[in-house]
């Protein structure tokens, strides 16, 4: 798969993904606050569906919507996410990739489809609260305070998960409408596309 | 952006440390006392790296900063109850948590040079297109930020700031010129990377061979010493 990569695909990869993180980045300050903690899984594929579906007019071949999963959750990882989002960032981009594959990555519907996959991504965000939640939840009350850990253990029960990756994946979808709509709308006539 | 002059401490140790201060130290700290000290000397090393490598405002601030904070959180926060004390404790939590990540970041993207950067991740022995779209991410990002601002000064300078009353015309007027500059600045670096040998099939030799000097025996000790310590609370719990 990375054998068939050209530097230029490479490149294409790397461009977008900091532009992609770039928005997370800017999604997840509002994580601060703790109530809008699970919103988290809503915004921030609403908001990446348009440097998505930018980098999809530019994608070509199996392997880069792949490699821009893992790089996305490679940075997550950096700033602090947790292990899980490289795992569900490749898992989540692999699919992707393989929707897209078979529309040979010109179908628009199927591309919002595909971005809707994409976007189970940042369920990997709250993995450790689920998966590891007893010493995930200490280490929490540790260090961050007991109230503080209480708060977010009442804002993400177990059953809040199924409503998250539906809810990301909804979110995703209409990301991506909008952003293929202001696509075709406004940035080709500014002649940016 | 990116300073030019060779850094004193390898690349490879602040690579580490990012690493390292992401995956352990935001998580949360808890246990006995040594463990709480290692993890603030960890915690403090990416403000001491950026002292020693010369930049010393931004150093100096951000350890004042983390220092101040720490000291609210050991002496002030107890004695406080309920709401104001979770308010309190955002920012606390902002400052001692996420500053050290923060300096880590810019200790690693902002005082090193992209060569350094290159050889370090050569080192490493990573799949060479990872490391390609690893080494364009770092030279891209304070590109982005830079886009960013200026933008911003463009958009101030034609009185635009609120886009004349219209919320469309304030996104669109940052937006538009933002994606068409970072997009075409994208190209030209994906070029300049392309003539630079980045995605060769052969082995690429650098000009600049990431080494290891005395400075990093420290920072390498105590990043190894907080892996050990967070491996050993993890299987214990």
């Amino acid at each position: 798969m990375s054998i068939n990569l050209s530097p230029k695909d490479l490149s294409t990869v790397a461009i977008y993904s900091v532009l992609f993180f770039m928005i997370m980045l800017a999604v997840g300050w509002l994580g601060v606050i703790p109530i809008f903690i699970p919103l988290l899984a809503v915004l921030a594929p609403l908001l990446g569906g348009l440097p998505f579906m930018i980098f999809l007019t530019r994608v070509d071949k199996f392997g880069m919507v792949s490699l821009m999963g893992f790089v996305n959750g490679l940075l997550m990882l950096v700033t602090g996410m947790g292990l899980w989002v490289v795992l569900t960032g490749i898992i989540f981009g692999v699919l992707a990739d393989l929707m897209l594959k078979r529309v040979n990555y010109q179908n628009l519907k199927k591309s919002a489809m595909a971005y809707s996959v994409f976007s189970v991504w940042v369920i990997g965000n709250f993995l450790p609260f689920y998966l590891s939640r007893e010493s995930y939840f200490a280490t929490l009350a540790e260090g961050n305070g007991k109230e503080y850990a209480e708060s977010l253990s009442l804002l993400l029960p177990y059953w809040l998960l199924p409503i998250l990756v539906v809810s990301a994946m909804l979110s995703g979808f209409i990301g991506a409408s909008i952003g293929s709509r202001l696509l075709n709308k406004q940035l080709s006539r500014a002649g940016v596309v | 952006m990116a300073n030019i002059s060779i850094s004193r401490v390898d690349p490879r140790s602040k690579i580490l440390l990012l690493l390292s201060i992401s995956i352990i130290l935001v998580g949360g700290a808890g246990g006995s006392e040594l463990v709480q000290r290692a993890y603030f000397v960890l915690a403090i090393l990416p403000m001491v790296v950026l002292i020693v490598e010369g930049h010393l405002k931004v150093g100096f601030i951000l350890t004042s900063l983390f220092m101040l904070f720490t000291w609210i959180a050991i002496s002030v926060v107890p004695s406080l109850q309920g709401d104001s004390k979770i308010a309190l404790m955002g920012m606390v939590v902002l400052c001692t948590r996420i500053l050290p990540s923060i300096a880590a970041g810019y200790c690693l993207l902002l005082t090193t040079s992209v060569s350094e950067l290159v050889s370090a991740l050569y080192k490493f022995r990573l799949p060479s297109p990872l490391i390609t779209v690893l080494v364009i991410i770092f030279r891209f990002f304070p590109c982005v930020l830079n886009e960013m601002l200026a933008i911003e000064r463009s958009v101030r300078m034609r009185g635009l700031l609120f886009g004349n009353g219209s919320v469309k015309t304030a996104i669109l007027c940052r937006l538009l010129p933002f994606l068409s500059n970072t997009l075409r600045i994208g190209d030209e670096l994906s070029a300049a990377a392309i003539s630079r040998g980045l995605g060769a099939e052969k082995h690429r030799s650098n000009y600049y061979e990431a080494r290891f000097t005395w400075l990093d025996l420290p920072i390498l000790a105590i990043i190894v010493l907080n892996v050990m310590l967070a491996a050993e609370s993890i299987w214990m719990v």
